[in-house]
């Protein structure tokens, strides 16, 4: 008996969890417009605009609401519909190496006087994996100290009320790892990471906590190949 | 604006035919010329239609350029208050297809629900055959729209309908009949600034073939008068 009362219980939570819904308002569309440009400040032809939206509760489904793509100078003007929800946000992407830009906000309490949501300039960055390996050929009891310092490709920005709110956005940030390699693990070997194309990488390291050398790497090709041995 | 004075005219064109409708019930017993106008020996209380309904999208407004129409039907009832002279409700649905999405809104097709009262009037030609023609005076318009993953959104608006029929009558009350109808729908969609002209307005054509019963052979007013 206690059992069946545990699982009407449970039954009755889940129905109300999967109550939850997305969304999407009667009579009304958004303007998503902007314009999307490579590192080098050149359009960028068919890139996919997106616009999502997302109750963003259990059982609630993310919604398509509108899509489209860049024109010959890279502008985009995508007519959406709109809901109003814990998220709203677009996405700009173009192939696969190439950074990925994404708006967000929450619309459950706000929606621009002007309907329109201005992206501005949306740069997507040409990607390059950085491929390094890192081997001891030295006796044992050597360590190594490393770090790599890049730049992150990804430009993910979230306003609150039509305001950015810098704490929580990121755009092409400055990310920095530091790793020490000793008689535990004394190489690094097949690792990889991403960075726009061109960029620059910054490899520090110190043998045996002796003093630091910094290496500019020029990130000049779609997978660059770096190897080290101390 | 222009709903209203094409509104007007009609009236205008009713009035002027109901004129000219006194002339040739008068004239009816000397000379059968005027039978184009009225014949009271083919006199209807009303009818009922259904129809088979092709939308066909038009201009450059969000269902020109985003739709394409795919089926429908239609029920319609009428009738005639005094002479051949009518006044009906009509009632139907259409399926459209989303064609742009970029101009929409992610959505693959619509259901329209479409409701209006009509005026009009009928003319006979030919021995068998009716000629009508209609404006609406009043209508509503729903979109219904399929957005996936979700339970989808409604658009609404007034809608306007200004159309013609011919019937062919191949039993007494039991007519084939063929109808155009231009349709116009004044939208309540919010949109920004940049897609006002876009939004305000969607337009369509319908081509209805159906049947249509008659009933009755006086008019409302001589089923009271006479």
């Amino acid at each position: 008996m206690n059992n069946l009362r545990i699982l009407l219980l449970i039954i009755t939570i889940l129905s109300f969890l999967s109550c939850a819904k997305t969304d999407i308002a009667n009579n009304i569309r958004v303007l998503v417009k902007g314009k999307v440009v490579n590192q080098n400040n050149e359009p960028i032809k068919n890139a996919s605009v997106e616009v999502f939206t997302d109750a963003n509760a259990t059982g609630a489904n993310r919604v398509l609401l509108g899509q489209g793509f860049s024109d010959d100078l890279g502008v985009f003007e995508i007519t959406s519909l709109f809901g109003s929800n814990d998220l709203f946000y677009v996405e700009v992407s173009y192939a696969n190496d190439f950074s990925r830009y994404r708006y967000q906000t929450n619309t459950s309490e706000f929606a621009p006087e002007d309907l329109t949501f201005a992206l501005q300039i949306v740069i997507l960055k040409n990607l390059s994996t950085f491929n390094y390996n890192i081997r001891r050929e030295s006796a044992e009891g050597t360590t190594l100290d490393f770090s790599f310092r890049y730049t992150d490709p990804q430009c993910s920005q979230i306003f609150d009320d039509g305001i950015l709110n810098e704490s929580t956005s990121y755009c092409f940030p400055e990310r920095t790892f530091n790793r020490q390699l000793s008689d535990n693990i004394p190489n690094a070997e097949n690792r990889q990471f991403i960075v726009p194309l061109s960029d620059t990488v910054m490899f520090t390291y110190s043998i045996n906590n002796g003093s630091q050398i910094t290496e500019v790497i020029i990130v000049n090709t779609a997978n660059y190949e770096f190897e080290f041995s101390y | 604006m222009s709903l209203n004075l094409a509104i007007s005219t009609f009236l205008c064109l009713l009035v002027s035919v109901a004129n000219a409708q006194k002339d040739a019930m008068q004239v009816d017993n000397q000379s059968s010329k005027f039978k184009f106008l009225y014949d009271d020996s083919r006199q209807r209380l009303g009818s009922v239609s259904l129809s088979y309904q092709m939308p066909i999208t038009t201009g450059s407004n969000f269902i020109g350029s985003g739709f394409k129409g795919r089926n429908g039907y239609n029920f319609k009832i009428k009738v005639f208050p005094y002479k051949h002279f009518f006044i009906g409700f009509a009632e139907g649905t259409s399926q459209f297809d989303v064609v742009q999405l970029s101009i929409l809104g992610n959505y693959t097709s619509s259901r329209i629900a479409e409701s209006f009262f009509y005026v009009g009037y009928e003319f006979l030609p030919l021995k068998n055959v009716r000629l009508g023609v209609h404006t609406s005076i009043g209508g509503r318009i729903v979109f219904s729209n399929a957005v996936p993953n979700s339970n989808g959104n409604r658009d609404t608006g007034n809608l306007s309908s200004f159309g013609f029929n011919i019937d062919y009558e191949f039993i007494k009350n039991l007519a084939f009949f063929a109808e155009y109808a231009f349709r116009q729908m004044k939208s309540n969609i919010l949109v920004p600034e940049a897609l006002q002209s876009t939004f305000e307005k969607g337009t369509y054509n319908t081509i209805n073939v159906g049947l249509r019963f008659s009933f009755g052979n006086k008019d409302l007013f001589g089923q009271f008068f006479n």
